[in-house]
């Protein structure tokens, strides 16, 4: 093989062929980048071989494709081969390694589209355990204590929304249950405003405390609670008492 | 039912929000595991035998590639990831390889499974790798290669692996083991795994994959 001919000054990698793809030719950028070879296939990737020969040998020659080579130093590249047949049958290719501008850009731009997602999805991990934080908030917000074997105190603390009542309400439904106690005391002393939702869901589960057989008696009423629970005391048989000392002190409502 | 090939044409033309229906179609009857080794895998395959048939360009893949990704992330089970706490598995390609397909598929089976999975992505610098191992303490490192050139760098990572005081299992997989000799990668004690049916029995089981079939004398 010579470097003479057609390809002197040419910058890039060019080479002719026979029939067989043994290399007649190859310009000085060929033998710089792959060494001295016999034949064209190799200097191809194993896995891009097929391709090379059924592309290389067909009639019609494709003018533009895309191979994987190896280069003398046993580099893996990407290139462009641009081809042409001549009447007696050779082959003039030009061989343009693609420029892996491309490569690097799309691998920043996956490895920018994982850090989004990751933090995405921190986020999404911090808003659940702050729901499940709040959650918890409101289930303690209204903790039971067992008075006696009949009797079950609830303070409320903070503002009574209808979360609030839904977060607390099955536990405590559960807790009357379970220790069948027959009056529940719910002291307001330490709780903030009602909230049309909050009075609503609170409506409901007195309903049920009355289905379950439960008295329910109210202690600690400030005179802004005293309008709305008026409302419900009309429909809900329930109680009210002006403060704790007075529930613990006597006996008469505990029936 | 849509099919690997027609998958393929919505991944190459782009239509994310497509494909990704058709996927949550597939998924109401289909697990995961299937999406992957029935459709995603196969369609990927397809969009390499286009590049060889000169229908398509590496650039054309770019545009597969990340299409093919976002289905993948879209469907994946994130919320499993916390409970398995006890079991963490750390995912990564070595230096100089940069498909991670496979990478990710591997990751959404282990989080199916509920182990605890810190994806590292593919061309991973292996200071770093050990690095982030021995801080974490993963109880598997998975590592993947599509290239058959990277098998020699492989065994580096899986030896240095190995040789961490936590002693993580290491298992290796990706297309470059399904087309090769890895009879040297064994030699290690890592495990090599042929294709996701076998890590799901591994995940499953703990049985290792049998390796009959590439015994070379
Ligand atoms: C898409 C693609 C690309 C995309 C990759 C995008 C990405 N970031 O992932 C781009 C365009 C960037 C690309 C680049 C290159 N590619 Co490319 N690429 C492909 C193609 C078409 C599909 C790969 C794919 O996504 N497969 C789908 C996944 C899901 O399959 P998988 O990786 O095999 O994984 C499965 C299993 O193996 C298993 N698995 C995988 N990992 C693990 C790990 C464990 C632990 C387990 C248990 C299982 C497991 O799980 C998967 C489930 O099915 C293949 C063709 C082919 N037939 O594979 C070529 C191919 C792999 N690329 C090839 C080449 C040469 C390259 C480049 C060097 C040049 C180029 N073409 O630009 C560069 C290399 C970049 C680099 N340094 O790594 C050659 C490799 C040849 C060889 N001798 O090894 C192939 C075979 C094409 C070919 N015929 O020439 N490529």
């Amino acid at each position: 093989m010579t470097t003479t001919s057609q390809f002197n000054g040419l910058p890039l990698p060019a080479y002719t062929l026979d029939r067989q793809l043994v290399i007649i030719e190859g310009s000085a950028e060929a033998i710089e980048l792959f060494g001295d070879c016999r034949i064209f296939t190799d200097i191809v990737d194993e896995e891009s071989l097929k391709k090379a020969k059924t592309l290389l040998s067909s009639e019609v020659l494709q003018p533009k494709f895309e191979l994987n080579f190896i280069s003398r130093k046993g580099e893996l590249f990407l290139a462009d081969v641009y081809g042409k047949r001549s009447d007696s049958g050779s082959l003039s290719l030009v061989v343009v390694p693609k420029d892996n501008q491309l490569e690097r850009v799309a691998n920043q731009l996956a490895k920018l589209r994982e850090r989004l997602r990751e933090t995405d999805y921190d986020l999404f991990q911090e808003k659940e355990r702050t729901v499940e934080l709040l959650q918890r908030v409101r289930e303690l917000s209204a903790p039971y204590i067992q008075l006696d074997a009949n009797r079950l105190l609830v303070p409320l603390f903070g503002d009574l929304t209808e979360e609030q009542v839904q977060a607390f309400s099955p536990r405590l439904l559960a807790n009357i249950y379970e220790t069948r106690a027959e009056t529940v005391i719910f002291d307001l002393t330490a709780m903030g405003k009602i909230t049309d939702g909050g009075l609503q869901q609170l409506a409901d589960l007195l309903q049920s405390l009355t289905i379950m057989g439960t008295a329910s008696i109210f202690t600690g009423v400030k005179p802004e609670h005293a309008k709305h629970l008026h409302q419900m005391q009309a429909k809900l048989p329930m109680r009210f008492l002006s403060s704790l000392q007075q529930v613990l002190s006597s006996n008469r409502w505990t029936s | 039912m849509i099919q690997p090939i027609q998958l393929a044409d919505l991944f190459l033309e782009g239509e994310d929000m497509k494909a990704l229906r058709h996927i949550r179609f597939f998924l109401d009857q289909h697990s995961r595991k299937e999406l992957f080794d029935h459709l995603l895998t196969p369609a990927m395959y397809h969009i390499g035998s286009l590049w060889e048939n000169n229908e398509i360009t590496v650039a054309d893949e770019h545009l597969a590639t990340a299409i093919c990704d976002f289905v993948v992330s879209a469907v994946d089970n994130r919320e499993m990831a916390e409970k398995g706490l006890e079991r963490k598995v750390m995912v990564l390609g070595p230096e100089g390889e940069d498909h991670y397909i496979g990478l990710k598929m591997v990751s959404s089976l282990f989080r199916d499974h509920g182990w605890s999975v810190k994806y590292m992505g593919p061309n991973l610098p292996l200071p770093h790798a050990l690095e982030a191992a021995e801080k974490w303490q993963p109880d598997v490192v998975a590592l993947s290669a599509a290239l058959v050139y990277r098998l020699p760098v492989l065994k580096t990572y899986a030896q240095a692996f190995l040789a961490l005081p936590s002693k993580p299992a290491v298992l290796i997989g990706g297309r470059a083991v399904n087309v090769s000799n890895v009879n040297s990668l064994r030699s290690t004690g890592a495990m090599v795994i042929q294709d996701l049916s076998q890590l799901e029995l591994w995940l499953k089981t703990g049985e290792k994959p049998r390796n009959d079939y590439d015994i070379s004398i």
